[in-house]
Formats: structure tokens, sequence, C-alpha cells
């Protein structure tokens, strides 16, 4: 097995300088699944280990494209997360994850933001690794709104559903 | 006169003409005409979202989790909706619910389910979610999320669209970073981002849109799923404090149509009644947090400026 992209590499530990974390990730889409690509600093990640679907943080990232600042309020020594996509004309390819130091903050804005610019970098070598399908709505997808469509407006989309249902035959 | 004849083309059907219910409203609303002694009673509030953890505690029972949806795209491209109680994959839709809960408490809440379920088909599974909660008739609901995939703007456009004109009012968060995300960016919809105010009541009105208003959402302390609670900052959760005073404000006033609520919005935020032309941002700044890459033209202030120092409009 490769090791990790070196772009994706800098640009996870470069995040953790930036924001001052103890630890970074990245997490890339791979089908259904989320995999962990690149590590860096103080933390039990691995590299190519998989990433829970409903996992707090990250799991909300690649779900909703939005990022995600996190400190447990229940506990003081509770580590804070901060989450922010990689995202590539348009395209979520993945998100990276940045974890603070037991009761430390939550993280601000202004690292928020600053996260964000290293996420444009690595979703730009994570578009390199995807493709040229990525960003392309799946077959599934159209099937679905072409499907929604033909119920909610049938005067336009019924005959167009038809034609496109015969191609598929 | 009022003979048929009379009324545009459009309107001459009976199903659809019908008499304004008219009420008399200030000139300029105050948050006393427009929500006072409110507390959401009558009104639903749909939040689109991970699911919520309705036994939580800080809600108080009130998630309608009967009427509840869960819905996934399956492999085969058909979306599927679970009817009836979930779980929150997340967190995230609990802590909406319980911003929305803590301003309007008496209105029911009913979880809208389209993140966690699987990667593919985000969108997909958005849209529909949207389109059932309009179907359904809610008088509010919240999108803390949206997608940046522009295949989609114009089927999200059309729904939002809908949205209006069947009176269901859309609350969307604006994308927290320097992304375009739908349907934040439509005038359909009040788009939200996040700023300083730790008064729930403290929201502020942007002159700059396509991001219209700013609610609390800095450092905030919300329920998460589990019966847990988690600080938390973005503009995902100054939507639901926007949603939870347009609530109020529909519990008082239930024949507003959407413009008119969006209007009421404006009249009583922060700023606007102050005189005030600046708002407070997500960093005690005169600008909202990445709402677009274009909303950020602070300086072409018109609506919320003293009459003594509006701009005329060139």
């Amino acid at each position: 097995m490769s090791g990790p992209d070196p772009v994706v590499q800098a640009a996870a530990e470069a995040a953790r300088r930036a924001t001052r974390a103890v630890g970074a990730r990245v997490v890339a889409e791979e089908g259904e699944q989320m995999i962990s690509v690149a590590v860096a600093g103080e933390t039990g990640w691995r590299v190519g280990e998989t990433v829970a679907l409903d996992a707090d943080g990250v799991g909300y990232v690649l779900a909703s494209a939005q990022p995600l600042s996190v400190a447990d309020a229940d506990s003081p020594e509770g580590t804070p997360t901060l989450c922010v996509p990689c995202i590539f004309d348009g395209d979520q390819l993945g998100a990276i994850e940045l974890v603070g130091a037991p009761g430390q903050d939550a993280f601000s804005i202004d690292q928020t933001e600053t996260a964000a610019l290293f996420a444009d970098v690595a979703a730009a070598a994570l578009a390199g690794r995807a493709g040229p399908a990525a960003g392309v709505p799946t077959a599934r997808e159209l099937a679905s709104e072409l499907a929604r469509l033909e119920v909610s407006d049938p005067l336009r989309y019924a005959s167009l559903a038809r034609a496109v249902n015969a191609l598929l035959a | 006169m009022s003979g048929q004849s009379e009324r545009p083309a459009y309107a001459r059907g009976e199903s659809i003409f019908r008499p304004l219910e008219l009420e008399s409203a200030p000139l300029q609303p105050d948050p006393e005409w427009a929500w006072g002694g409110a507390t959401g009673r009558g009104v639903r509030v749909a939040v689109i979202d991970s699911g919520i953890d309705a036994a939580h505690p800080a809600l108080d029972g009130c998630i309608d989790a009967e009427s509840g949806v869960a819905i996934r795209l399956d492999h085969s491209g058909i979306v599927t909706e679970a009817h009836g109680p979930h779980e929150d994959a997340f967190g995230h839709g609990t802590a909406c619910a319980s911003i929305i809960h803590q301003i309007a408490p008496e209105a029911r809440i009913t979880s809208v389910k389209v993140l966690g379920a699987t990667l593919g088909g985000r969108a997909a599974v958005f849209l529909h979610g949207l389109a059932w909660a309009i179907e359904n008739g809610y008088d509010v609901i919240n999108l803390s999320l949206g997608t940046a995939k522009r295949d989609w703007a114009l089927s999200f456009h059309e729904l939002c669209d809908r949205a209006y004109f069947r009176g269901c009012f859309l609350v969307t968060a604006a994308n927290n970073i320097a992304e375009p995300s739908f349907p934040s960016l439509y005038a359909s919809v009040a788009s939200v981002a996040c700023s300083v105010a730790r008064d729930p009541f403290e929201f502020h009105a942007n002159p700059a849109p396509p991001t219209e208003f700013l609610g609390p959402g800095i450092d905030l302390e919300v329920a998460w799923r589990g019966g847990g609670t988690r600080r938390v900052t973005g503009n995902s959760y100054a939507a639901p404090h926007i949603a939870g005073v347009v609530a109020l404000i529909r519990s008082k006033h239930p024949q507003l149509r959407p413009f008119q609520l969006k209007a009421t919005l404006w009249a009583t935020a922060t700023n606007v009644r102050a005189g005030d032309p600046k708002p407070i941002s997500s960093k005690g700044e005169d600008a909202p947090l990445s709402s677009s890459r274009s909303s950020s033209a602070i300086h072409d202030i018109y609506w919320a400026a003293p009459s003594a120092e509006r701009k005329r409009p060139s």
C-alpha cells in the first residue's frame, strides 16, 4: 500500500499547526466508506483506517458539507474538535478533523476559517485522486430527482421521464 | 366593482381567488406586537437535519416523534421514507431543536432526518426531505444545512418557491465557509449567519443579502444526542434562533405570509430598532460570517441606516 498523498499530508500538518491543534487527519470518501488518508500530530489515528459513518464530528461534516466546532460541555477535561469539509468545484470529497488538548476551549471562528484554507488545498489534491467524475451527480441521484419531478410536475417532466426510462430499459 | 372579469386572468379560477384576511398592523412592528405573550402554541416546526433525540430532557417532550420521518436513498435510486420515531445520527438536529424550543416552548417540532444514513445521494435525500415538509404544510422549516452542488440549484429553487407560495417559512443557515450553498442564496428563504449576541432574542438584519439576518451562534451550550450537552459555534445554531422567533410570530399572527414574516423580522431586528446601520457579526465587526463571496458589501447600506445617513439607491 502506498503512503499518504504528500499534498494531503502537508495540508493536514499545516492545518494542525495553524490552529494549534494536538492532532489532525484528513478523511476521504471512498464509495460508501470514509477512510483516513493522512494523519498529523499526537493522536491514535492511523492512515488507512475506516471512520464510522456516525462519528460525532467528521460524520456530520461529511454528511452536511458544513464545518463543525464542538466541545464537550459536560466534562471540563473533554477534547474540543473541529471538522472542516474539503470541497472542490462544489463537490464534497472529504474533511479535515482537528482535535485540541483536553480542557482546551472550543476552536474559534478564526481557526475554522484558517482550517478551511488548508481544506481547500487538501480538496484539490483529493480531486486529483478521485478523477474527472467527481462532482457529477450519480445515476441513482438523477433517477431519484426525475422520479420526483415526474410526480410533482407531470406536465413538464412525464414525457422526459418516459424517454429516459425507455433509454435505460 | 368586483366582477370576475376584472380579475387578472390567472386569478379567475374560484379555487385560487380568495378574499384577503387583513389585520391591522403597525407601520413598524415592535417585538411586543410581533411576539409579545406568544409561546409558539399551535405552530408546527420541521427540523430537517440528522434526526432529534426526542427523549432529551432539555426538549421537555416538545418533539412530535410519531410524525417524524427518516429519509434515505437506496442503491437503485429509490427514495424511501420511514415514518415514526428515529435516532439522531450526530447530535446536530437535537441541538437545533433545543434552540427552537428554548425560544418557542409550546411549538411542536417534527424531525425530518436526511443526514447520517449513508454518504451517497445526500442532495437528493435533502431535497426529498424538504419537499416532504412543504407538502405536509409545516409553518416553519429549519434548514441548518445546504448543498454546494450546483447541479441541484434549480430543483431547490423550485421547491423554495413552492414553500413561499404555500406559506411555509424557510429558515436556512448561510454557508460557514466562503462557498455558495443552496438554498441559502434564494430570496424565498431567510438566510442566517451567526453573531456574537448572547440574548436569544437579539438578532440583526444584514443590509447586504443574500444573508439577511444574524443570530446568536458563537460558543453556545446546546443539547446533544444521548442526553448530553455541547459547546458549539456556527451558522447552524443561528438559524434555529430565527426559526424560533418566527414560530412565536406565527403563533400570534397565523395569517401572515412569508414576506410579511420577513418584514416583521426586519422591523424587530435589534440594529434596525436602534437605528444602527451596522449589524453585529460573528467577530463583532460589521460583516457577516462568510455568507457568500459576494454578500459582504456592507458599505452599500441603505435599509438599516438612520434616515439622515441613507444613501439613495442608484
